[in-house]
């Protein structure tokens, strides 16, 4: 290989291996890049158990769903609702609701429930074509916002709905504004939402033709939420405190939440009829030894995005790669990409293990940990639990931990808890 | 498990900062290869000199490319995240990002500067907005986003912007004792001595591809050759890309002093043209005059190729060449010799073939841009007139082309009143020509173009507040742009100049207190943005709130005057 196809097949493996563009996934053909099947273990699956329990329930009800950032959430919640609205007696929508609340301030369950309205409004219009009463919202949700919004000279149910998103998500003192108008009377905003979802419901069956068919708005990117204490306790007081409050009569909801929330509120699951966690790739036992077949799942996504990777690098040294990551993925990117720009002057495939180590060195001093942050993380390491503390000003610590991809969850059965594998040298010296 | 082993663990002992050779060697390649998505990058720093100096190893290397660094500072921690918001979403020259030419750019954010908890708080939010912007970024954004922040901050970014650092490709402290010793002000500097980092980064870098056609040069030499007109554009290009302009042009005049005889006369003028250029750019100007004259008399001589195709490519040639000694006229500030190449100009354009459009608009460009010299105020005039006249005659894209430019150069000639006057004939002009051709105007493009043409008369008339003509101007320009969107739907992003065309009428309307007119315009500009997708939407979302303004106004204004 001459230098021109080195340079010319490592760039194409670096360009190959993007960190940031893992969740488009808008038409047809992006299926095809789709791994099926990717985070089942063991015959389990998260995304068949959640759809399991949608077409089993009986009634409409609420679900959580949740995962770290980078482990292919959004992408697994679309494929949930093609699955689903592969079925017969089940109807299917989703909604990033991030395009209607802002995630970076407080949470409370009457904006939550009206840019979930919104959402549903926009989501039933755009991927059902069908039109929704703008009576109906007038009637039903306006009413209770009309003193701050004046926008009933529209006659366009989308324009409006799209005008209160915007709101919403950009105008934060109209956010606060509809915080206290439905602090005031939250159990009014819930009985309308309530309606309005009903006649929603009622609307898609009747131009559908299914009469008996479950309806379910899959809310995508709340996990996103994050920020200082008042935020998680406004998390907190949302999808436990208020958890009754989001149940609709005939509309069921799966809720993409922080990954970090069943580790800090445990008994969070039991107040949903489901919560499904997207673990890492389990590519170490509880025991830290190696895991094969998820270090094998591993690998094949690197495969499917560049078909040349032997010629960059021996099968060993990526399984090495995939250790240190702990099976999250967007680590993995990390990690291949710094060792890709360190190859230049190196033969390929190859050979040499100190390119390797220098960018597992690299990539582990980004981390900065504070004494109490290296005790928790020991005593996670040690336990494989999340019983660490019941002081709840910690939570707020510990969810941090969990986003920077410091905590990882895994599952076999049960869910266990470890430490990235790339910070053990930190933690052993510390 | 331990993912490594005892002996590479005491290796990886190693702390503190990386060497500025590694890091910058890590970014190069990072910038070269980013393609699908630019590489963020988080860089801490107490010390302004090791910035400084990244930053402008950092200028240099995209300063060969076309999309040049955009630099954020800011000096009022006051006006932060909101002066960067404004910033992040405007284009480099000011303009709203939606309606900007330019759509992406590399981004190099300083937040280092600034003490005291004033600043922090600035920080804070900063680090937020950039976070929760984190999508919109990118969109905007290619190779790069680099954040430069105060060495204490490394560990908060994770805190205070998760989804930043998830997808961070690289998160460094700078050295700063050794780099501080030295002296960065004189940019040119850091590609003359030794401090110019050393590394191996990959296979073909561009001194290493500098080091081989140097060797072939070499070696042709020995043979007594000359090199290849590949071989020395590339060589020329090289030298001058890691800046040292003095050396590339060395190597041109060697170039041309070996080639007395029987040099072949794509490589004669290639030496002489790359000798102006490098002169124009050290700022030798008497030798960029004697360059580029040389070069005009060379096109002179072989002005009669023997194939038209071989015409053509003189005629080409020749203009690239008047446009740059125009340039370098300007610069000297002799204006005798400048308004000799403008006529030379008039009459090369005279000899293009009328279906040779580019050209023909090279050459309106050229005279439009001898407007904004040193030109007396009358001499300006005649040459923005006489492109007009010479636009006219050409094919109607070119006259359309003119029309837009010279409305754009009568701005800057600040004669507001003969600029509207002007930009209305020329207008009127095409208008009637696509009138008369009608079949162009059914073609996307040309409506477009001439919707273009009608918001820019709609400005002209503006700045001298005849706001009829303006308002009339617009609502033929809303028309053109409807129509192309109706035709090709608004993947051909005409549906920008839409939007501000609407927003302009509707102003003008409230104005004038039609607010029923506004109101529908604002109704028409709100479902015009739902009808696209969810990502163009978000590039519009501050148009979206103005529209929503501007909607209550209108209705509360329409309510108080019933």
């Amino acid at each position: 290989m001459d230098k021109l196809q080195k340079r010319k097949l490592l760039k194409a493996f670096y360009n190959a291996i993007p960190l940031q563009d893992d969740t488009r996934i808008n038409n047809d053909d992006d299926w095809k890049s789709y791994v099926p099947n990717l985070h089942d273990n063991n015959g389990f699956n998260p995304i068949d158990e959640l759809a399991e329990a949608i077409g089993l329930a009986n009634s409409a009800a609420n679900y959580l769903f949740c995962g770290h950032r980078g482990t292919g959430k959004s992408i697994e919640l679309k494929h949930l609702v093609r699955q689903l609205n592969r079925e017969d007696d089940v109807i299917a929508l989703y909604v990033d609701i991030a395009d209607y609340l802002d995630l970076s301030s407080e949470l409370g369950v009457g904006d939550l429930l009206l840019a979930v309205m919104v959402g549903l409004t926009i989501a039933v219009k755009d991927q059902l074509k069908i039109d929704l009463s703008i009576e109906t919202f007038r009637e039903r949700i306006l009413d209770f916002v009309k003193s701050e919004i004046d926008l009933e000279f529209t006659a366009n149910l989308q324009i409006l709905a799209l005008s209160i998103g915007a709101k919403l998500k950009q105008d934060q003192s109209f956010k606060q504004r509809v915080q206290d108008a439905t602090a005031q009377n939250i159990n009014g905003l819930i009985a309308s939402s309530n309606k309005f979802a009903t006649e929603a419901v009622a609307k898609i069956r009747t131009e559908r033709n299914k009469k008996d068919a479950k309806v379910v708005l899959v809310v995508d990117s709340l996990e996103q939420l994050y920020g200082d204490e008042r935020i998680f306790r406004s998390l907190d007081q949302t999808f436990y405190t208020n958890a009754s409050r989001l149940k609709l009569t005939m509309l069921s909801m799966v809720f993409s939440v922080p990954a970090y929330l069943p580790f800090v509120m445990p008994g969070i699951g039991a107040l949903y009829s489901s919560l499904a966690c997207l673990p890492q790739f389990k590519v170490r036992t509880r025991e830290g030894e190696p895991y094969q077949d998820g270090i094998d799942k591993m690998r094949s996504v690197i495969e499917r995005r560049c078909k040349e990777w032997a010629e960059v690098l021996q099968q060993s040294h990526v399984e090495r790669l995939i250790v240190a990551s702990g099976g999250n993925l967007r680590i993995l990117i990390q990690l291949l990409q710094k060792l890709t720009t360190k190859l230049a002057s190196e033969e390929l495939p190859l050979s040499r293990d100190e390119p390797v180590i220098s960018a597992i060195n690299d990539v582990r001093n980004e981390y900065r940990l504070s004494k109490q942050e290296i005790s928790w993380l020991k005593a996670i390491k040690k336990e494989k639990s999340s019983s660490l503390t019941n002081d709840s000003s910690d939570h707020e610590a510990l969810a941090r931990l969990f986003n920077a991809h410091l905590i990882l969850d895994y599952r076999n059965g049960a869910l266990w808890y470890d430490t990235l594998p790339l910070i053990d040298e930190l933690l052993d010296s510390a | 498990m331990n993912s490594l082993t005892a002996p590479e663990r005491a290796a990886a002992s190693r702390n503190g900062a990386q060497p500025l050779d590694e890091i910058w060697a890590e970014l190069d390649t990072r910038i070269r290869w980013s393609e699908r998505a630019p590489a963020i990058v988080l860089f801490f720093s107490d010390a302004a000199a090791s910035v400084k100096r990244l930053r402008e190893m950092t200028t240099q290397a995209l300063s060969y490319n076309t999309m040049k660094l955009r630099l954020l500072q800011f000096d009022d921690a006051s006006e932060l995240p909101q002066a960067l918001v404004q910033a992040l979403f405007s284009a480099p020259d000011g303009t709203d990002l939606a309606v900007s030419a330019i759509q992406t750019w590399p981004l190099w954010i300083e937040l280092y500067n600034g003490l005291g908890p004033e600043w922090d708080k600035a920080r804070h939010d900063c680090l937020r907005t950039l976070n929760s912007s984190r999508n919109q970024m990118l969109e905007h954004t290619s190779k790069l986003i680099a954040i430069v922040l105060p060495l204490s901050w490394h560990r908060r970014v994770q805190e205070i912007a998760p989804d930043l650092f998830s997808v961070r490709s690289m998160m460094v402290d700078l050295p700063h004792e050794a780099l501080d010793q030295f002296d960065v002000s004189d940019s040119t500097s850091v590609w003359q001595n030794d401090f110019f980092p050393k590394y191996d980064a990959e296979a073909i870098t561009p001194s290493e591809e500098e080091r081989i056609l140097q060797a072939e040069y070499e070696r042709l030499k020995l043979l007594g050759k000359l090199p290849g007109f590949e071989l020395a554009q590339r060589l020329g290009d090289r030298i001058a890309e890691r800046g040292d302009f003095h050396a590339a042009r060395a190597f041109f005049s060697e170039v041309l002093e070996r080639g007395d005889v029987g040099l072949n006369e794509d490589l004669y003028c290639l030496a002489l043209s790359s000798c102006a250029y490098l002169s124009l750019e050290m700022d030798d100007l008497q030798a960029a005059r004697t360059f580029v004259e040389q070069l005009l008399l060379v096109h002179k001589i072989i002005g009669n190729g023997n194939s038209d195709d071989d015409q053509l490519a003189i005629k080409n040639n020749s203009a690239s060449t008047l446009l740059l000694a125009l340039q370098i006229y300007q610069r000297i500030g002799d204006s005798g010799k400048a308004a000799e190449v403008l006529k030379e100009s008039e009459r090369l354009f005279q000899n293009f073939p009328p279906n040779q459009q580019t050209s023909r608009i090279q050459i309106i460009s050229l005279l439009l841009a001898g407007v904004n010299s040193t030109f007396s105020n009358e001499q300006r005039l005649r040459f923005t007139e006489k492109s007009v006249l010479l636009a006219r005659e050409g094919v109607v894209l070119a006259n359309l082309e003119s029309s837009q430019l010279l409305a754009e150069c009568l701005f800057a000639l600040g004669n507001a009143k003969l600029a509207c006057g002007l930009a209305s004939d020329a207008a009127l002009n095409f208008i009637e020509s696509l009138e008369i051709m009608a079949e162009l105007d059914q073609i996307p493009k040309i409506v477009a173009y001439k919707g273009v043409v009608l918001a820019t008369l709609a400005k002209a008339a503006l700045a001298i507040d005849r706001t009829t003509m303006a308002a009339e101007s617009l609502e033929k320009a809303i028309d053109c742009f409807e129509k192309v969107n109706a035709v090709v739907g608004t993947q051909n992003r005409q549906w920008l100049n839409l939007l501000q065309a609407y927003q302009d009428l509707t102003r003008l309307q409230m104005a004038s207190k039609h607010y029923d007119l506004a109101q529908k315009n604002c109704e028409a500009a709100i479902s015009l943005i739902a009808t696209l997708t969810l990502a163009e939407q978000k590039s519009v979302e501050n148009r979206l709130a103005e529209f929503q303004t501007l909607l209550l106004t209108c209705v509360s204004a329409e309510k108080r005057a019933a």
